[in-house]
C-alpha cells in the first residue's frame, strides 16, 4: 500500500533537470575566489588563549620577590664593607 | 589558508557529482519555480564556506540537503512560494493526468518539512535516520510523521477521487 503511494509520489512529481555541466564549472570556479571559514571551536580556543596570557600579564609581581633583594642588599654591604676594609689597609699602611 | 580536517578542492568536486541530484531535488521540490541553478551554487557555496559545521559522524549527503533546506526555507520567506509545477513531458504515461495534479495540489499545500519528509522518503528513498539528521529532529518523529502524512494523504486521494468520480 505504501509502495503503491510512494510510486505515485514519485511519478507524479517527475525527474529533476540534470545539473548542467557549466552549472559545475561556475560552482567550482566560485569555490577558488572564496576562502573557507575557520571552525568557530578554533577561533574561540585562540581567543581564550590570549585572554589567558593577557591574565597571567597583568598579574605579574610588579617588583622583585623579597628574598632576592634582602641577598642583593647583603651582598652589596660585602662590597661595602670589603671596600672599607680595603681603605683601613691603605690608611694603616700609609700611617 | 585551510584548516586542519578541511575538504580540498577534489574531494569537493567529488561530493559535488555525487550529491547535486539531491541537493538539487531538495530545492526543486521545496521552492518550485525558484532559481535551481543559482539555488544549487549557493548551496555549495555555503558547503564549501562552512566546513567546519560537517560533523564527520554524519554523512555529506545530509549535510548538503540540511543546507539545502535551510537556504530553500530562506528563499520560500522571502519570496512567494509557487505551487508545484505540473510538467506534462515529464509524466509517467501509465499515471492519470488529473490524479497527479490532485498530488502536486496535496503536496504543495504541505508545510515545507512535511514535504521535505515526503520527497526524501519515497522520492529519493533516504533512511529515516538519514531525514532525522536533514530535519534535525529524533528519529521517531520522523517515524511517526512519515506514518500521519501517508495516511492523510491517502484519505484526501480517496476523499477527492470520490467527490470527482
Amino acid at each position: 500500500m505504501d509502495e503503491d503511494l510512494d510510486r505515485l509520489l514519485r511519478e507524479s512529481l517527475g525527474p529533476v533537470p540534470q545539473a548542467s555541466p557549466g552549472l559545475r564549472r561556475r560552482v567550482l570556479a566560485a569555490i577558488d575566489s572564496r576562502p573557507r571559514r575557520w571552525p568557530q571551536r578554533a577561533i574561540l580556543a585562540l581567543a581564550a588563549c590570549v585572554l589567558l596570557a593577557l591574565g597571567f600579564w597583568q598579574l605579574r609581581p610588579k617588583h622583585p620577590p623579597a628574598a632576592r633583594r634582602l641577598t642583593w642588599v647583603d651582598e652589596g654591604d660585602d662590597e661595602a664593607d670589603e671596600t672599607a676594609l680595603f681603605d683601613l689597609a691603605a690608611f694603616s699602611a700609609e700611617g | 589558508m585551510s584548516f586542519p580536517g578541511a575538504i580540498g578542492r577534489a574531494e569537493f568536486a567529488a561530493l559535488y557529482d555525487e550529491h547535486v541530484g539531491v541537493v538539487r531535488s531538495v530545492l526543486l521540490r521545496l521552492c518550485p519555480g525558484g532559481r535551481l541553478d543559482d539555488l544549487t551554487q549557493e548551496v555549495f557555496l555555503r558547503a564549501w564556506r562552512g566546513q567546519s559545521s560537517f560533523r564527520r559522524q554524519s554523512s555529506a549527503k545530509t549535510w548538503l540537503c540540511r543546507i539545502a533546506r535551510n537556504l530553500a526555507i530562506d528563499e520560500l520567506r522571502a519570496v512567494r512560494p509557487e505551487p508545484l509545477p505540473v510538467d506534462h513531458d515529464a509524466a509517467a504515461p501509465g499515471i492519470d493526468p488529473g490524479e497527479r495534479a490532485l498530488v502536486l495540489e496535496l503536496l504543495g499545500r504541505m508545510e515545507p518539512d512535511d514535504r521535505l519528509l515526503l520527497v526524501l522518503l519515497c522520492v529519493e528513498q533516504c533512511s529515516i535516520a538519514e531525514i532525522a539528521e536533514v530535519l534535525e529532529v529524533p528519529a521517531g518523529t520522523v517515524k511517526s510523521r512519515a506514518f500521519t502524512l501517508r495516511q492523510k494523504l491517502k484519505q484526501e486521494l480517496t476523499r477527492k477521487e470520490a467527490v470527482h468520480g
